[in-house]
């Protein structure tokens, strides 16, 4: 495994980290499509990470930084599916190379979904708000919002699913708006 | 291929929450393996989803999010907890890639980094003791807790309680305490002794009659329901005011009583308060006692025919790095191998546990006998749930029958069956919990356990049922050769945390029985 040299470690080391941190939200969005859910991706992306750091010597600089890291994520995923995830239901390796090689171009519109999604979540009424966070939040729990409000677990659940139809709708027609202007 | 848009996002959802059938899956997937078009709405939904997420965060961040009173995570453990949540990271790439997620804009902090960071902002105090407390509010506070603003009561007992501005109190049930702010509390009833320094100088205790402002001293309050409220001062001074009267200042050695709204002169009597000192002293005695009641109620389990194994990690560590099973027909197979863990304080300071940080860290046994049913049992101490899957207990095999036991990423109890189904690889069926080791239950010892009496899957938490599932009957339930806190499998599933004590039984233990084990055992 070829590793940077000891004195210019420092300064490789810099230029990871700010490489890592400026594709963290595109490499996390790849995961997702890959797995299916946040935990998941969050594991495997910090395994990825790792790895990263191990082959960044081979990364040509200059080029595409999110690009080559996902061709590591793909392999910690599809490796994650085989041997961390057996209980759970996973996406074939023929549809997850189809995923991957779309994803990667589809990934430059993921920092411009996020910017509109911003807005769209301003539109949002606060007992919507109040579900994303139960939903989205480490250590909350939707079934815990549902036995505060007495309602059925399933109810929060399918209230979810429209809140992401609506906010998918929203994202796609800021999208359109801005690039018809 | 045809597609509904509308079915499509609501299979996404389900994915999205892991709620989704395998029924559904699979056609998720024939939707995605044929339209190209469904995949471009997948992907916009995925990256909808993490923006979610990250909203959440940030807004959580920004400080939005609701008081939870009391949130009882320990304060050694907070401060340090932003260290453990990635400390895997550093043991696989040392420090160097640890320094990645600190250089990570706050905006990108996973959430559980925010709500560890929101849980401190919150707090105004620390429970630094408590002896022998029985609340009357059924919250169980163990030692080192932080406490937010809200309202302590205690039946019998006594606490210690330390405010963020530097005030100790001592608070001697049955007693009624309001937190009100770092620098102040409100006394309905009980007694408290406080110890005021310097930096500390202004620290206020209301009561219904009066209220002592503090110069920076030791002084004594007492509110009785059916006697005249005191303040006794044993050092420096302190100014007594109260609605009608006008403030008085009292020196070392007076006191006061409030007797038909007015204010009498007593002398000070320092006998008449529980001291730090004296606190202190219960606390360790107290300590002692739990520990000798649980070392009794721990031979009783080792002795249960039933037991297969039953760490306690009590014995020292020379000459190998050995865990004893202290079933008294032990196999020599059955004695764990430590791996890479070191010795730690476990729930009382004289009783040893094993620290598991760093991915290495593991004990390898043998359990060979197969049973019909198990009790899988465990005292845990959880850093925090980095992984989606925290390792208790995990078979090497695959066969059918092979157990995992494990916590969740939210906290939840699960046990994993293997059952072969011709597949390449075996299925695991699975009981979750609802989720219990969430972010204030970090830091504080638990005892975990799940049954399996070869129909129903029960997980129970400090002896309370939070969840029941059907299972599968396998033939036999297998362990064989194992690893506690970790894995063989090369996708990180350790455990961070430490373990105090670790037991397997080829029965299935009652409620009961887990009850008066928790009882005997809690900290």
């Amino acid at each position: 495994m070829a590793q940077p040299e000891p004195n210019n470690r420092d300064e490789s080391h810099e230029e990871f980290v700010r490489l890592l941190n400026s594709s963290h939200r595109q490499l996390l969005g790849y995961l997702v499509s890959l797995l299916g859910n946040r935990h998941d991706a969050e594991d495997v992306l910090q395994r990825t990470s790792i790895t990263l750091w191990r082959k960044f010597a081979t990364f040509e600089r200059g080029t595409n930084f999110a690009a080559w890291a996902s061709t590591v994520a793909f392999y910690e995923a599809r490796n994650f599916q085989r041997m961390g995830a057996r209980s759970r239901l996973v996406f074939s390796d023929a549809l997850l190379e189809v995923l991957s090689t779309e994803r990667t171009n589809d990934i430059s519109h993921t920092d411009a979904r996020h910017e509109a999604l911003g807005h769209c979540m301003e539109k949002l009424d606060e007992a919507g708000r109040r579900l994303v966070e139960a939903a989205y939040l480490e250590g909350s729990d939707i079934g815990l919002l549902a036995e505060q409000l007495g309602r059925a677990k399933q109810t929060l659940y399918n209230k979810l699913n429209i809140i992401r139809r609506s906010l998918a709708d929203c994202v796609t027609r800021r999208l359109a708006e801005e690039g018809a202007r | 291929m045809n597609f509904d848009r509308d079915e499509l996002r609501t299979l996404c959802s389900a994915l999205h929450d892991s709620t989704i059938s395998a029924a559904d899956h699979a056609r998720l997937e024939e939707i995605l393996t044929h339209s190209a078009e469904a995949r471009e709405l997948w992907f916009l939904h995925c990256d909808i989803e993490t923006g979610m997420a990250d909203w959440a965060a940030m807004r959580q961040a920004a400080g939005a999010q609701k008081v939870v009173p009391f949130a009882g995570a320990s304060a050694p453990h907070l401060s340090n907890r932003s260290h453990t949540a990635y400390r895997w990271l550093a043991a696989a790439a040392a420090v160097l890639i640890a320094a990645i997620w600190w250089t990570r804009d706050s905006t990108t902090h996973p959430p559980q980094e925010t709500a560890a960071l929101e849980t401190k902002a919150n707090g105004i105090a620390v429970l630094a003791r408590a002896v022998g407390v029985e609340w009357t509010d059924g919250v169980a506070r163990t030692s080192g807790a932080v406490l937010e603003p809200g309202t302590l009561r205690l039946k019998s007992g006594a606490v210690l309680v330390e405010f963020y501005s530097g005030a100790r109190v001592v608070v001697e049930g049955p007693a009624e305490l309001r937190l009100v702010s770092a620098g102040e509390a409100f006394l309905q009833s009980g007694k408290i002794n406080a110890h005021v320094p310097p930096q500390a100088r202004g620290f206020t205790v209301g009561s219904p009659g009066m209220k002592v402002v503090d110069f920076g001293t030791d002084f004594g309050f007492a509110v009785g329901s059916d006697s005249a409220p005191e303040v006794h001062v044993f050092t420096g001074k302190v100014e007594v005011a109260s609605a009608t009267l006008a403030p008085r200042v009292l020196n070392e050695g007076e006191g006061v009583r409030l007797e038909r709204g007015a204010l009498q002169a007593i002398a000070a009597v320092r006998s008449g308060f529980l001291a730090e000192e004296e606190l202190v002293r219960r606390d360790s005695a107290f300590a002692q006692q739990r520990l000798a009641a649980w070392r009794e109620t721990s031979r009783t389990l080792s002795a249960d025919p039933a037991t297969v194994v039953h760490y306690t990690f009590e014995e020292s560590d020379a000459p190998e790095r050995r865990v004893t099973n202290q079933c008294a027909s032990a196999s020599p197979a059955t004695h764990g191998s430590i791996v890479g863990s070191v010795r730690t304080e476990g729930r009382w300071p004289d009783k040893g546990a094993l620290q598991f940080r760093s991915e290495g860290d593991r004990v390898r046994l043998i359990a060979p006998e197969p049973m019909h049913a198990v009790t899988l049992l465990a005292w845990v101490r959880v850093d925090s749930l980095p992984r989606g899957q925290n390792i208790l207990l995990a078979a090497d095999s695959e066969q059918t029958g092979a157990l995992h036991w494990l916590l969740t990423g939210e906290g939840r109890l699960r046990l994993e069956i293997a059952r072969d189904l011709g597949r390449p690889r075996a299925d695991w069926e699975a009981v979750n919990s609802a989720p219990f080791v969430t972010p204030e239950r970090f830091g504080q010892w638990l005892m975990l356990v799940t049954t399996f009496d070869s129909r129903t899957i029960r997980h129970y938490a400090n002896g309370q049922l939070i969840g029941t599932g059907a299972s599968f009957a396998p033939p036999s339930l297998l362990i064989g050769a194992a690893v506690v806190a970790n894995s063989s499998s090369p996708v990180l599933r350790q455990l961070s945390g430490d373990m105090d004590e670790f037991a397997i039984l080829s029965r299935a233990m009652s409620a009961d029985e887990l009850r008066a084990l928790y009882q005997a055992g809690h900290p």
